[in-house]
């Protein structure tokens, strides 16, 4: 552990020390593969999310491997450790980073990619995967942004892209075979690249054309395919899931049982990257999840059972699951929340179930602000719908709503954007026509805009992100229409988007972009209180890369995308589809 | 109404915190008891009313960072469990730094532990330093001095026995600055370590 003088020092000291409930505590023997999980963000975040539990169980199931865990040091604890030269450790056995045989970075959102090089660097480890030698560890990573792992490439030795439950055995039964002292990084590389979901960029090359656009790529070594394909579960009753998960000892994000009840989504909303990159559809039985439910139950003691994926309503046993949970559970004082559901005539009474006492806020994400933009977008959601669940919602006892929409999104014209602040005043409307005793207090209405960002494998990825100047304006816009008293207006910082725009869509070159931020201080970018406009401006500077180029033009069907090698199972040619369905007829 | 709680258990824990559990704040520490009596099977009783949580309370906040040797917390129960028993099964939920003395079956109505609190005793280290006897004559002198029971000094170690609840109460951080103000220590507050001994009911 960290001694007192360093710990007694920075905010919440118990990020740095481990000791949770379940933490996973092995002998170490010598034997094992040792794998450090980083997180690259800080231990609230990283501790409230589900893939990090999943991952941990199902490594540490192995005698054979040891996975730690690691999360970025927040800025106070980076400047003790710099001034003392403390290296970046685990928090299972306080072990330097740079003594694992793995380090696994989890790549959850762009605006962590500054964090990692930090760990990196802190943890004594040269950041470009060409400096290091073969002592030391193999940096790797995985999650959604691998869809498009090209901005790390430079930094990260192999990258698995897919669900790791049904490949990540076989990474390390080939490892354990071949480790040892005359371990052969590149050997292992190499026999590793042929499995699917497994991309090493060192054994590919890319060739550009004058005009900055890829001219081709292409293996360079004989053993690596020309296409990556994604891996996935194929059943989600069969898959490993954790009997048990860690539990912290201080307050995180997300203080919960979770229960992913499905994978992949049935929609195909036109700028949803999770809607492409999870598919196919995959769900749970009521069976397995009330099995599990009562598994972590026990093993955690948490008083809170959430329903996870990527659109609740879209479960088909949704009520006679809920009726499982609760009749099982609610003696115990366990709670059922099901965030992202969306309120309808068909799940009303599950609403009402769940929430019997405290009547929180709900939410609705119609996402563009006319019909006109649903349709673009491929939102299966009517005026209608959003009335109606309204209605229902106030009638139901719920008078704080949240509606999220984005704005910027490709074929926007302005009615698009100020029907978004009519839409909440006739919400506001609604609740004033129901009869008084449905009227407790005045209604609460919360719009968010976020600012659209065209992701890879979506069919918006060619299209041009605006500037932060087009987003504000369009912020003023909508705020200008936002005449309801009750309705109140938040939203997302256009900066942040831009950049985020940048390195979601980047390719090789965006490396020295985010290397050079880093080196000039950027941390924790998906942080407000930590985002530097400046700092990235000048990155840009530095190293000739630019904004035009990245975020502002529009790219052309037969343009050679850096994340094309990637195969998701959604073809280019379907999405060349979706993208021409998306133009307004008129 | 007759006080449902007349129909519990009212169970008095002791327990230590130290090691990285002195890290575990107040707040956090209610929500760990609460999933590690979950987690115990234990049939804990719950309040009435729209929001139930468990009838716990922990008596006289730590600061965060500081060790406890002989912490008090407060559980009601439905049923009555063997004390022995109830020790054991909380310590298996126990992580590094966290261990269950003892318990035992107290009236279950009437004030809690955290009201009858009446002082407790640290242990204050100084990092290199070296007390002689004139510092505690100056502590008779101060406006705290009346909340100080006992004190004595072992080489950088000082002693105390304070006034702690709600009539009257002085933190152990009080008395340490005041001890490095008047003999100008150069010992920065944060490195001074703190034990709690004991908390008097
Ligand atoms: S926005 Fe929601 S419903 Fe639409 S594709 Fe994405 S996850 Fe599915």
């Amino acid at each position: 552990m960290y001694n007192d003088e360093i710990l007694l020092r920075v905010d919440k000291p118990a990020r740095y020390v481990g000791n949770e409930i379940n933490m996973m505590r092995k002998e170490l023997n010598g034997s094992q593969a040792r794998f450090a999980f980083a997180f690259p963000d800080v231990y609230e975040v990283g501790m409230s999310h589900n893939g990090l539990q999943i991952l941990y169980g199902l490594f540490n199931r192995r005698d054979d491997v040891y996975c730690e865990r690691v999360f970025a040091p927040w800025t106070d604890m980076e400047a003790i450790m710099r001034d003392k030269k403390l290296p970046l450790c685990t928090l299972e056995t306080y072990t330097p980073l740079s003594n694992f045989n793995f380090i696994g970075f989890t790549l959850q959102y762009e605006m962590t990619y500054t964090n990692i090089l930090n760990m990196l660097d802190l943890a004594g480890i040269p950041l470009h995967s060409a400096n290091r030698s073969d002592s030391h560890p193999i940096i790797c990573a995985g999650g959604p942004c691998a869809v498009n792992p090209e901005p790390l490439a430079e930094f990260i030795d192999f990258f698995f892209i897919g669900e790791a439950e049904e490949q990540f055995d076989n990474v390390f039964d080939i490892y354990n075979q071949m480790k040892g002292e005359n371990f052969n990084k590149q050997a292992f590389l190499e026999r590793i690249a042929t499995l699917d979901g497994i991309y090493v960029p060192s054994f590919y090359d890319v060739i550009y054309n004058e005009n900055g656009t890829i001219a081709d790529f292409k293996p360079n070594n004989p053993v690596a395919p020309a296409k990556i394909k994604k891996v996935i579960v194929k059943n989600m009753d069969n898959v490993y899931y954790p009997e048990k998960t860690l539990v912290p000892l201080i307050d995180v994000v997300h203080n919960r049982v979770a229960l992913e009840i499905f994978r992949g989504c049935i929609r195909g909303c036109r700028f949803c990257q999770a809607g492409f990159i999870y598919r196919p559809h995959r769900i749970k039985t009521v069976e397995t999840l009330y099995n599990q439910a009562k598994c972590l139950i026990q093993a955690t003691g948490h008083d809170d059972i959430s329903l996870l994926s990527l659109a609740t309503n879209d479960y088909p046993h949704l009520e006679e699951l809920v009726d499982k949970l609760n009749n099982s559970f609610a003696d115990d004082n366990v709670n059922i929340s099901l965030p992202s559901l969306r309120i309808d005539a068909a799940n009303q009474r599950i609403l009402e179930k769940v929430q019997k006492v405290r009547k929180s806020s709900l939410t609705f994400a119609p996402e563009g602000g006319s019909q006109r933009m649903r349709d673009i977008i491929n939102k299966n959601i009517s005026e209608q719908d959003i009335f109606d669940g309204a209605r229902l919602a106030f009638q139901g006892g719920w008078d704080r709503l949240k509606l999220y929409f984005i704005i910027g999104l490709p074929h926007e014209i302005d009615e698009d954007l100020t029907a978004i602040g009519k839409l909440a005043s006739d919400i506001v409307e609604i609740y004033y026509s129901l009869p008084k005793e449905n009227r407790r207090r005045p209604p609460g209405i919360t719009v968010s805009t976020s600012c659209f960002i065209p992701k890879p494998h979506t069919p918006f990825q060619w299209h041009p992100q605006h500037n932060a100047q087009d987003f504000m304006d369009k912020q003023r816009l909508v705020k200008s229409n936002m005449k309801s008293k009750r309705a109140s207006y938040k939203y997302h910082d256009a900066d942040t988007s831009v950049i985020e725009g940048t390195l979601s869509r980047g390719d090789r070159r965006i490396g020295s972009l985010i290397e050079q931020a880093w080196r000039l201080g950027a941390r924790f970018d998906s942080w407000s209180e930590h985002f530097n406009w400046q700092i990235w401006q000048q990155a840009f500077e530095n190293t000739g890369l630019t904004l035009d180029f990245y975020n502002y033009r529009n790219r052309s069907y037969d343009e050679i995308l850096p994340w094309d090698f990637v195969d998701v199972y959604v073809s280019k040619d379907y999405l060349i589809k979706e993208s021409e369905n998306a133009r307004p007829k008129n | 109404m007759l006080d449902p709680k007349t129909n519990y258990y009212r169970y008095r824990i002791f327990y230590s915190k130290t090691g990285s559990s002195r890290f575990i704040g107040h707040l956090d520490l209610q929500s760990f008891f609460n999933k590690a009596f979950k987690r115990a099977n234990l049939p804990v009783a719950y309040s009435q009313g729209f929001n139930p949580h468990q009838l716990l309370s922990i008596a006289l906040p730590l600061s965060m960072g500081m060790s406890g040797k002989n912490e008090i917390a407060e559980i009601y129960l439905t049923l009555e469990i063997d004390t022995k028993i109830l020790v054991e099964k909380l310590n298996k939920q126990m992580p590094q730094g966290m261990e269950i003395l003892n318990a035992e079956l107290v009236p279950s109505v009437g004030k809690s532990a955290a009201g009858l609190v009446n002082a407790a005793k640290y242990l204050i280290r100084f990092p290199s330093t070296k007390f002689d006897e004139n510092i505690i004559k100056s502590l008779e002198t101060t406006d705290f001095a009346d909340k100080i029971i006992k004190i004595q000094i072992q080489d950088d170690i000082i002693a105390a026995t304070l006034y702690a609840g709600s009539a009257k109460n002085l933190k152990p951080q009080v008395l340490a600055q005041y001890i490095i103000d008047s003999l100008n220590l150069d010992i920065e507050p944060k490195d001074i370590g703190y034990e709690r001994t004991q908390i008097l009911i």
